[in-house]
Formats: structure tokens, sequence, C-alpha cells
């Protein structure tokens, strides 16, 4: 008959330890999540692929956020999904102020993930922030007219706060030059998630925003690399040497091959 | 099979109910409770709300079909080899299946039954929305569309009044530099959208209403851009006006969601000639988790269906019933000319 000791040694310490550092809801979430996660994400990764095939972006942005929440730390696919459903256009629209509102509400509601996100992000905070500094910029190149709609309704205070809310929560002076060498990455997440147009939007941004390097030489450098890297996107012929040189540009690799 | 309650119809379909109910109801509360605990964070949520919601359905549908089913199979004993009492029924009542057809339409309706309620409770609170018939249009010709290249007509069967055009195109390789590819489509020969329509990435999603109109032929034209599409029978779709009421197609889930559980019983069946109990249980259950949760079978599709708002006698879901249906029939037919004990 096996003894049964050990299995009280372990649940008095198992209640010693919960009497000493008492777990948080946050906590029981997280094992909840841990326990759930084998079981059902290969069903929502099914549904999420069948959404993307047979439903619209809605549908896909929701699917996404059913694996979101089993993966609450997974940064990347927090940037991905939200900006993909942020920069696809739901419906065609004759009408500039219906595609304009349609984009604000979009934005909106993908900015709003993200800054939820960043709760379980941990050191990697800082690549939500950066999206949600650069994402109104990228959604104003998209749709003519949003730009001066967002500034009517504070987006550029909403845009410099989340930049001091950056800087705040990682203090260097690296911060607002960030954003253009976070290009490449967030680039590769929208072309992972099928929206090309999306990804050259975001390399578009991120070589206006390669003036905010105070290095004017390394600047212009990385401006050259964006570039070509825009125009092999575009499938024009174009030497690509510096580019695969260059460990910055890495995520982007595979889709440019 | 005597209706009156003291056959095995009658038997199995109160031993089913009685077996399954709960476990169903708990299923149908937990899948509300967790669809309403993480509702999705949306510019326009209504619609999607519903779409989503499929796993929480799923989950009492595939409580009710795998309750039903192993209620039956254990219950009946003709239904596995070995079982005490087997003989002794398979005696009394006589016929090729022992009994065991009539079991299965008992552990159907009991299903029938479970599902019909709990698809009419959780749809409706879901948000499912009314239905309109998804037509697919047939291509007079299959080919690239490119600016230059003749535009591509498709035709639809007695020109049903539609209110909405979904496009999902394949793209091929860029023909030069990628320049997205710009769209014009006209039903009968009347222009349905002035909006942008342009495509770009493979399977890309082109969505546009228009006032309600009868179309007999859509006729679809590359203006501009470099990147090839193909548009085969399926990625243009058009949705209808008329609504249909959600809880009728509620009902066509409902029975499209004994399909698999009519296989899986049959199988069982056959299986059951030689297998004893526990192997013909895991046959069963195991059919139904791979043809309900690994989406196999229809039900998942016509769940989709139903919340998306897609009227399911015009969707490809009911010709996707036919291979399990063929399966069940032919597992059937051997069961009744393999009778149990032949082997001895």
């Amino acid at each position: 008959m096996m003894s049964r000791v050990p299995p009280i040694v372990a649940a008095c310490a198992g209640l010693g330890a919960a009497a000493l550092v008492p777990p948080t809801p946050d906590v029981g979430r997280e094992v909840a999540a841990w326990a759930a996660r084998p079981a059902v994400l290969p069903f929502a990764w099914g549904a999420f692929t069948e959404a993307r095939d047979a439903g619209d972006g809605d549908e896909v942005f929701a699917r996404g956020q059913q694996i979101l929440r089993l993966l609450p730390t997974w940064t990347d696919g927090h940037q991905a999904f939200a900006c993909d459903y942020a920069l696809r256009e739901r419906q065609p629209a004759a009408d500039a102020e219906a595609r304009q509102l349609d984009a604000e509400r979009r934005l909106q509601v993908a900015m709003s993930w993200l800054d939820a996100a960043r709760a379980t992000a941990g050191r990697r905070e800082i690549d939500l922030l950066q999206t949600l500094v650069m994402l109104p910029e990228i959604a104003a190149r998209q749709t003519p007219g949003l730009h001066e709609r967002l500034a009517r309704h504070g987006g550029a205070e909403r845009t410099d706060r989340w930049l001091a809310e950056a800087e705040r929560r990682f203090p260097t002076a690296a911060v607002r030059e960030m954003r253009t060498f976070f290009g490449p990455r967030l680039a590769a997440n929208m072309l992972t998630a099928g929206n090309r147009d999306g990804a050259l939007l975001v390399l578009d941004t991120a070589i206006t925003r390669s003036a905010d390097v105070r290095d004017r030489a390394l600047a212009d450098e990385w401006a050259m690399r964006l570039r070509e890297v825009v125009r092999a996107l575009r499938g024009e012929t174009v030497d690509l040497t510096a580019v695969h040189a260059d460990p910055r540009f890495a995520p982007l690799l595979p889709f440019l091959r | 099979m005597r209706i009156g309650g003291r056959g095995p119809f009658g038997l199995v379909l109160r031993r089913c109910l009685a077996a399954v109910w709960l476990p169903t109801l708990l299923a149908a509360l937990a899948g509300l409770v967790l669809q309403r605990a993480a509702p999705p964070q949306l510019a326009d949520a209504a619609a999607a709300t519903a779409a989503v919601s499929s796993p929480w359905l799923m989950l009492p549908l595939l409580v009710a079909a795998i309750g039903a089913a192993v209620t039956a199979v254990r219950f009946w004993p003709p239904f596995a080899a070995q079982r005490p009492g087997a003989e002794t029924l398979r005696r009394l009542q006589r016929g090729p299946l022992a009994g065991n057809g009539a079991t299965i339409a008992g552990a159907l309706t009991a299903q029938l039954a479970l599902t019909s309620l709990v698809l009419g409770a959780l749809a409706g609170s879901f948000g499912a929305p009314a239905a309109r018939a998804h037509v697919e249009p047939r291509p007079a010709r299959e080919g690239l569309l490119l600016p230059g290249t003749a535009p591509l007509t498709f035709t639809a069967a007695d020109g049903p009044v539609c209110r909405t055009l979904l496009l999902r195109p394949h793209a091929g390789l860029p023909d030069g530099p990628i320049t997205a590819t710009r769209l014009e489509v006209r039903a009968d020969g009347e222009l349905l959208t002035t909006a942008p329509l342009a495509c770009v990435e493979d399977r890309q999603l082109l969505r546009f209403d228009f006032a309600p109109r009868s179309v007999h032929e859509l006729t679809i034209t590359a203006t501009a851009g470099t990147v090839p599409l193909w548009l085969p029978r399926g990625a243009v779709v058009l949705v209808g006006d008329a609504e249909r009421p959600w809880p009728l197609n509620a009902a066509l889930v409902a029975l499209i969601g004994l399909v698999p559980t009519f296989a899986a019983l049959a199988l069982a069946l056959l299986g059951g000639r030689v297998a004893a109990l526990p192997t013909v249980t895991t046959v069963v259950v195991a059919i139904l988790f791979v043809s309900i949760a690994g989406e196999l079978g229809p039900l998942p599709a016509a769940v989709r269906a139903l919340l998306r708002g897609q009227w399911l006698p015009a969707s490809p879901v009911f010709p996707a019933s036919i291979p399990s249906l063929l399966v069940g029939s032919l597992a059937m037919i051997l069961s009744m000319s393999w009778p149990a004990g032949s082997r001895r």
C-alpha cells in the first residue's frame, strides 16, 4: 500500500507556501491560463485561421483576442493583431467622412487593446508603448484626413502622453529615437499577419521618424536601408546585401527572399 | 420500434434525457459564463460577438452528443459483444438489428430535443443575427483578372434579390512593382458601387453593400494594378436581402448535429459485433470528439454559419453532411448483413 506521508507533506508545504505568499487573483488567472493553454490553443488557432479564410476583419481580431487572452505576455502577437485591425479597412467607402470615422474607431479600439496589454508585457512594455506612439501616425498615412480628425480629438496630446510615458518608464535619451529602429520588427509582425500594405505604411513612417536620430550619418544610412526594404517589398529589384548584413533587419529577412 | 414507451426507442429516449439533461445544462451555463466573461473588444462588436461565440455554443452540443451516444451504448446490451442479457434481448427483439436501430433513433431523438433547446436559448443570448442566403454565382469561365484582360462574368440562377457582395480573390505574383489591383463590379450592366475596390493580398476580403436589387449577372473588371487576381467558385458571394428567422436556422443546426452521432453509433454498432463495451464506448467518444471538436464533421461549420447569419439551406453545410451520412448508412447495412454471434 502506498504511503500517505508524501502527499500529506506536500499538502502541508503547499498550504505553508500559500500562507507565506498569498496568491493574488492575477496569479490565479495566470495558473488557469497555463492549465487551459494546451487544451484550448490548438482549437483557438484553428478558429483564427478559419476566420481569416471565411470571416471578416472584426471576427479575425476577436478570434485573435481569444488567443491573446491565453498568451497575455506575447507582445508581438498583441502588436500584430491590433495593428492589422487598425490598418485593415472593414468596408470600402466612397465617402471620405465615413472612411475617416471607421478608421478612427478601429484605431481607438486597437490602441485601447495595446494599452491594456501593457500590464502583462513586463520588460517588453516599451515595444507596446512605441507601437502606441507610432500607430496613429501610420493610420493617418493610410486614411487621408484622419490626421486632421485625430488632431481635432486630441490625437497629438495622446501621442505625446504615450511618448512621455515611455520616457518615464524607460528613462533613456534614446527612447524618442528608438521609434524608427522599432519599425522593422513591427513591419515583420504586419507581414506575418498577411498585411503587406500595413507593413509598407510602418516602414514609410519609420523612414520619416529617422529624422529624430541625432547622429545624422547613422540616420541617413538607416533611412537608406529602410528605403531598400520598401522597394524590395514593392517588388522592385534591389541589392539587399547591406540589409542582410544588418542584424536589426533580421525579422524582415524571411519576407525579402 | 414501439413508440408507446416500452420498446427500445422509448426506453433509450427516456434514459438519455434523464442522464444527459443535467450535464448539457451545466455545459450550456459554463458556455454562457465563459462567453460573457471575455467579450471581444471591437469597433462594431455586435456581429463579431456572435460569430466568435462558436466555441461556447459547441461545448453543450458536444456534451449532449457524447452523453446521448454513450448512454445509449451502455444502456442497450446488444450494442456490444459479451454483455449479460444481450442474447436474451436479441431473441426477444428479433430483426436484423436486434433493437439497435431503435436504440440509435432514441439517442438521436434525445439529442435533438436537448440541442434544440440549447441552441434556441444560447444562440439568441449570443446575438445570432437573422439569417440571409449566401449565394455563390457560377463563373462563366475561370481566368486571371488583370488590367487589359477580359472581364469575368458570374451568373446567379433565378436572379436573387441581394444587398451585399463579398469578394475574396486569390492573388498571384505581381506583374512588375506591386500595385493593388482596382476592380469595377457591375450587376446586369449597372455599376454596383463607386467605392474604391482594391486588392493586393491573397484572399483579402472586399465587402460592400448596395441598394437591394435582383442580380442575374455580375461582371468584374480590373481597371488598374499589377496583382493578378483569380476568382474561382466561392470567391464571389452575393448576400440575399430577405431575412430568415434565426430560430429556424438553429433548428437546422440541431438536425445537422445528429449526423456525426448517427455515424458514430452506426460504426460502434458494427464494431460491437466483435468488441466489448469499453472498446465500443471509446470508439463512440473518439469519433464524436474528432468530428465535432476536431471539425471533421459538418456541425462546427453549421454553428459558425448560424452565428454569422448565413441561411443554412443555401450554404454548403448540407452537402458536407453527405459523407458522414453515407459512412453511417454503410455501417448500418453491414451490421444488418453481419448478425451478432455469427462468428460462433
